[in-house]
């Protein structure tokens, strides 16, 4: 062959995917540093939450393990708790 | 039927050519919601563009995954991270959406309103839910508002934690409208908005003390 393939192995489509998460996570950290209110922060975080969600779960897969894994489902839960705690919070004063 | 044809190496190959597309919609999405993160003008509209991360970009990356590892526990536990994602989702961003407008932050001043939002506290006061002094009106006097219904100088106030008692009691002070109108970016605005409250707020205080002073030496 002209062009050797076996020396990118890097080049998956896995590494590609991660490495556009990696790059989004820049936007929503630097919203949640610039936002002008409270809400705009508090949305920001989330959506870190979320590109966290996936990073873990195609980290994992590519990878190969599971456990890897459940760090994924374990930022989903806590990140979704965090943001509805926030959100009663800043409503009505308080959380319950 | 005879369907010894039929490659199983090649059936692999298509199923994880389906799983590649799968991921790179996925991470499309994400990039996306992204840009609206940080591009749109406003806090609603920022909230549209970011929902969208968790329910398409999360759940098209699982289905890729549960496609290419199959029934695998990782592809299981990607069906219950996308189940949840899919409930969950949707229920924080209406939470996020509906405190954004219960402490008043306006909308941008590209906003059209249609319905007059002053028939919502109306609506709600026969409920027993609604807690009392929860609704600010946004533009109770029609006077942000144009002929053709555009906020013309709506500023997204920076909220602090003053201004979200303030909202709790009702009461929307009169700070929040400055003066200067009509500038382009509402990040600027928001920022003087920010300064004019300090600056009234330090005023509010200093005549605080001097009353108190002024109580004290009359008591002496």
């Amino acid at each position: 062959m002209i062009l050797d393939l076996s020396s990118f192995d890097w080049l998956t489509v896995d590494n590609f995917a991660l490495a556009v998460v990696l790059l989004s996570l820049i936007p929503s950290v630097v919203r949640v540093f610039i936002g002008p209110t409270v809400m705009d922060r508090i949305a920001a975080s989330d959506a870190t939450g979320n590109v966290l969600v996936i990073l873990f779960v195609i980290y994992a897969y590519a990878r190969g393990s599971e456990f890897l894994f459940d760090i994924g489902v374990l930022l989903a839960i806590v990140s979704f708790i965090g943001t509805v705690a926030l959100a009663k919070y800043i409503d009505r004063g308080d959380v319950v | 039927m005879d369907l010894s044809f039929i490659d199983g190496a090649v059936l692999n190959e298509i199923r994880m050519f389906v799983g590649h597309l799968f991921l790179l919609l996925g991470v499309f999405d994400l990039l996306l919601g992204m840009i609206g993160l940080i591009r749109f003008p406003d806090i609603y509209n920022r909230l549209h563009a970011t929902t969208k991360i968790a329910t398409l970009g999360a759940i098209f990356v699982l289905v890729s995954i549960l496609i290419r590892d199959g029934f695998s526990p990782m592809g299981l536990k990607a069906v219950a991270v996308a189940v949840f994602l899919l409930l969950t989702s949707p229920v924080a961003g209406h939470m996020m959406g509906r405190a954004a407008f219960n402490i008043g932050v306006r909308p941008c001043n590209q906003t059209v309103v249609d319905v007059n939002v002053k028939c919502a506290p109306e609506t709600y006061k026969d409920n027993e839910d609604f807690h009392e002094g929860a609704y600010v009106e946004m533009d109770p006097d029609g006077k942000d508002r144009d002929e053709e219904g555009r906020y013309d100088g709506g500023i997204m106030p920076g909220i602090n934690k003053k201004e979200i008692k303030e909202g709790l009691t009702g009461k929307v002070s009169d700070d929040a409208e400055n003066e200067n109108g009509n500038e382009d970016s509402s990040e600027d605005k928001s920022e003087n908005g920010n300064e004019d409250k300090n600056d009234s707020q330090n005023e509010g205080k200093n005549d605080n003390q001097n009353e108190n002073q002024n109580e004290n030496r009359d008591a002496a």
